[in-house]
């Protein structure tokens, strides 16, 4: 995964309302600008967070996707498809 | 001679700034922080170690240092959206130097910044306890956000070395050490199970980490604080480590106060202090 690129785009969206307007109405366009895998692509394309989520991107940056309203979500829907990511091993209780 | 003379450790929520002017100064989360103020203003500190992290707002993934010192005449922030007073902050440029210079003396290879900007993790605590900015700090970056994040160890080295600088820089201060971070918080993570984008789902844990500080069990917790327990607090729950590195700044000692934070928050936060006789 470019990890770096994809929380790029997840940054500027954060930080970047011109950006984030631009990404808005035509998402891929504006991802044609980027050097992307097809499968990160995809998964930005989709709002497929948990995916994103499960190789690397830090929720601190992708909850920017669902306030900015980009790749088809909103923070409802980024709540449902967050919970398919794959939370940390679970330990033993501590004494 | 400088000496280390208290540290604090207060939560940096985004949120709080404007839930407490909702509330007013009778708020049951103002009055949290007054009561740390007032034992920071007892102290009244020369200087102030501030030990936070930031979230990818001065830092993000072309330069992010483990672990990072601030070395400049001031820095504004927050550099962020958080809704609060914007604020220049005095740093202390030759504690600043000689704590870099010292950390990699002592074999800490900690980077320095020249020009930066501070975001909440650093305005939240000092807007409610120095308002008026008048006491100089010192920054220092610890990277507990983004994994991996250095361990517990480490933290905890990593404040006893800033200990051992400031004991030894040319200059009679009085330092404190103020740590800022949460104990469980999750940020749009999977462990929210859905929720919300802000839940808490490490609040065993946080009650823990309180029980082991009031009574001083600093090596039981380094124990005990692996990124793994950390990670199970959420993916903000490396911002203990601001609180690690801390106790190392300070040595074995039982905390003078240790409290969570009130509803309608979950307890994953916490308010500390550190005093002593000098």
């Amino acid at each position: 995964l470019s990890l770096y690129t994809t929380a790029k785009i997840c940054q500027l969206t954060r930080t970047d309302r011109r950006f984030a307007e631009r990404l808005k109405a035509d998402p891929a366009a504006v991802l044609g600008e980027f050097r992307l895998t097809d499968p990160e692509r995809t998964a930005l394309l989709d709002g497929d967070v948990a995916w994103l989520y499960d190789h690397g991107v830090p929720g601190l940056l992708l909850g920017a996707l669902a306030r900015a309203g980009v790749f088809g979500l909103t923070m409802p829907i980024y709540l449902e498809r967050i919970t398919a990511a794959q939370p940390p091993a679970d330990l033993p209780p501590l004494e | 001679m400088a000496e280390v003379v208290a540290a604090f450790a207060v939560p940096h929520a985004p949120a709080y700034p404007e839930q407490a002017r909702r509330e007013g100064p009778s708020g049951e989360l103002a009055q949290l922080y007054r009561a740390v103020a007032d034992q920071l203003e007892a102290v009244r500190p020369d200087i102030l170690v501030v030990m936070a992290n930031d979230h990818l707002n001065t830092f993000f993934f072309d330069h992010l240092p483990v672990f990072c010192i601030g070395r400049a005449q001031s820095a504004e922030g927050p550099n962020d959206d958080t809704v609060m007073p914007r604020y220049a902050v005095p740093v202390d440029p030759d504690l600043a130097g000689h704590l870099h210079a010292s950390g990699l003396a002592d074999g800490f290879d900690i980077a320095v910044s020249h020009e930066f900007g501070i975001d909440h993790a650093f305005t939240v605590p000092l807007h409610f306890l120095t308002p008026d900015m008048r006491i100089p700090i010192v920054p220092l970056w610890i990277g507990g956000l983004v994994p991996p994040w250095p361990t517990a160890d480490r933290c905890h080295a990593l404040g006893q070395a800033m200990r051992r600088a400031i004991e030894s820089f040319p200059r009679d201060a009085s330092v404190a050490i103020l740590g800022s971070g949460s104990i469980s918080l999750d940020l749009g993570g999977p462990l929210g199970r859905g929720r919300a984008y802000s839940t808490t789902p490490g609040t065993t844990w946080a009650t823990r980490v309180m029980r082991l500080l009031k009574d001083g069990k600093t090596a039981q917790l380094l124990d005990e604080a692996t990124s793994e327990r950390m990670a199970l607090a959420g993916n903000i729950g490396g911002e203990l480590l601001n609180w690690i590195a801390l106790l190392g700044a300070i040595g074995d000692r039982k905390a003078t106060m240790v409290e969570p934070e009130p509803a309608p928050f979950d307890g994953g936060n916490a308010f500390a202090t550190w005093r002593w006789d000098r």
